[in-house]
């Protein structure tokens, strides 16, 4: 798996990050970034159509089934999961605090927390971790955002997060595992965050008067904001 | 020697004199946007009026506080200077409804939040940014960061933004209008905040 990506995507990788290496787009003039639109907007009314058909539904049936208690269970151990990541781009990005903390976060979380399933080092500690990721270290960096991309059913995303994705998945440990494990994780993973987040896309589908320009400014706006890791209070 | 002295002196009370003009001001937008939390805060949790009541209070409470004008203007961006005067009159009107039918009703999902000034940063030319984080009564959940943006002109401050978690509303609301204007035109957006502001 890892040679087709090798020979294969290098080139597609080379072109995104050439393309991102263009500035960040001026907030506000977004569709001057988005180069793809009517490529992007058609992704967009696939991901609509996915996203009301499956994971809307699924995420709301799992808000109602599940009790709070367990969802909170749920969570704790995916961002838990996700820390060996934030850790790697911590040290990328010469954050040693948040490198301490989400390294400690990690090990107390596993250990006394059983597998994550508690937050051990939140409730008892005062150990706070920043959410990390390839893409925001590219952009510490220097890397601008490039062009807008509308990835099918993941969403919004850039030039520059892409590369971050698939640049975070290859490395993430946990990838390494047995492949139903990843699939499982990547599925509880998505319908935890749509599950997170129904009341916000509802608030932005009842006052947008254009939600795929919506979603493409406040992701690219909030991608800035995190950064800038003005995303936390520290 | 007598000449540096006079020189310090005028320095330091030149600078005993701003200061505390600087201090008022920034003091001065704090307590604005804690006066309009206060009552904001106030007018949702009073028990014996309806609904439609707290919505009136509240719709008040905006267009005093809110610089519908500059707002409207600043979010229809490159659109403003290219519209007739009579199209910018009908965005102004409808734009301003929009706002204030979509956003007063937002009071029925308060659940006894409360807020907390982090922080106030004076951006120069009367404008500040108010860094504010909301807490939630469930102590799990955790703060939601919300900063508004003041100005300040002729002794009274209004709002002219809101940012959520790093989303500013105006800047968001640029980029949806001019897409709308874009690909559909002007009046297009003109008919559609009217519409949507009857919600």
């Amino acid at each position: 798996m890892f040679k087709l990506l090798k020979y294969n995507a290098l080139p597609i990788f080379a072109a995104l990050l050439l393309s991102a290496c263009s500035s960040t787009p001026e907030p506000g003039q977004e569709a001057e970034s988005d180069p793809m639109e009517s490529v992007n907007r058609s992704i967009f009314s696939f991901n609509e159509f996915i996203d009301a058909i499956l994971l809307k539904p699924v995420a709301q049936g799992y808000q109602a089934i599940v009790p709070e208690y367990g969802r909170e269970r749920v969570s704790n151990v995916l961002r838990n999961l996700k820390m060996p990541v934030v850790f790697a781009n911590s040290v990328l990005q010469g954050d040693p605090e948040n490198a301490f903390s989400s390294f400690w976060s990690f090990t107390l979380n596993s250990t006394l927390g059983i597998a994550g399933i508690f937050d051990f080092a939140g409730t008892n500690t005062d150990l706070e971790v920043r959410k990390e990721d390839f893409g925001q270290t590219l952009g510490k960096w220097g890397v601008g955002s490039g062009s807008y991309v509308m990835l099918p059913i993941l969403g919004p995303s850039s030039a520059r997060d892409t590369v971050g994705l698939v640049v975070d998945a290859i490395s993430d440990p946990f990838n390494w595992m047995d492949s139903e494990i990843v699939i499982t994780r990547t599925v509880v993973t998505a319908i935890d965050t749509r599950a997170e987040n129904l009341e916000l896309v509802d608030d932005v589908y009842k006052t947008s008067l254009d939600p795929y320009a919506t979603f493409r400014s406040g992701y690219l706006q909030r991608r800035e904001t995190e950064i800038r890791n003005e995303d936390s209070a520290r | 020697m007598l000449n540096r002295l006079v020189r310090f002196f005028v320095v330091i009370i030149t600078i005993a004199a701003i200061s505390p003009q600087v201090w008022a001001d920034e003091a001065g937008a704090r307590a604005y946007v804690d006066s309009i939390g206060q009552q904001v805060i106030s007018i949702i949790g009073e028990q014996n009026i309806s609904n439609e009541e707290k919505q009136g209070r509240l719709r008040e409470i905006f267009t005093d506080n809110i610089d519908f004008d500059w707002v409207g203007k600043f979010v229809l961006g490159k659109h403003w200077r290219t519209a007739s005067p009579d199209q910018q009159q009908r965005y102004l009107a409808n734009y301003k409804n929009f706002v204030i039918a979509n956003y007063t009703s937002k009071f029925k999902q308060y659940s006894g939040q409360t807020y907390k000034i982090r922080s106030v940063t004076n951006l120069g030319e009367g404008d500040y940014i108010l860094k504010m984080s909301i807490q939630d009564p469930n102590p799990k959940k955790p703060d939601i960061l919300l900063d508004y943006k003041v100005r300040e002109e002729a002794g009274a401050y209004r709002i002219f933004d809101i940012v959520v978690e790093g989303v500013s509303l105006i800047t968001t609301q640029r980029s949806e209008f001019d897409s709308v204007v874009s690909r559909k035109g002007l009046d297009a957006l003109i008919d559609l905040l009217g519409k949507r502001a009857q919600a």
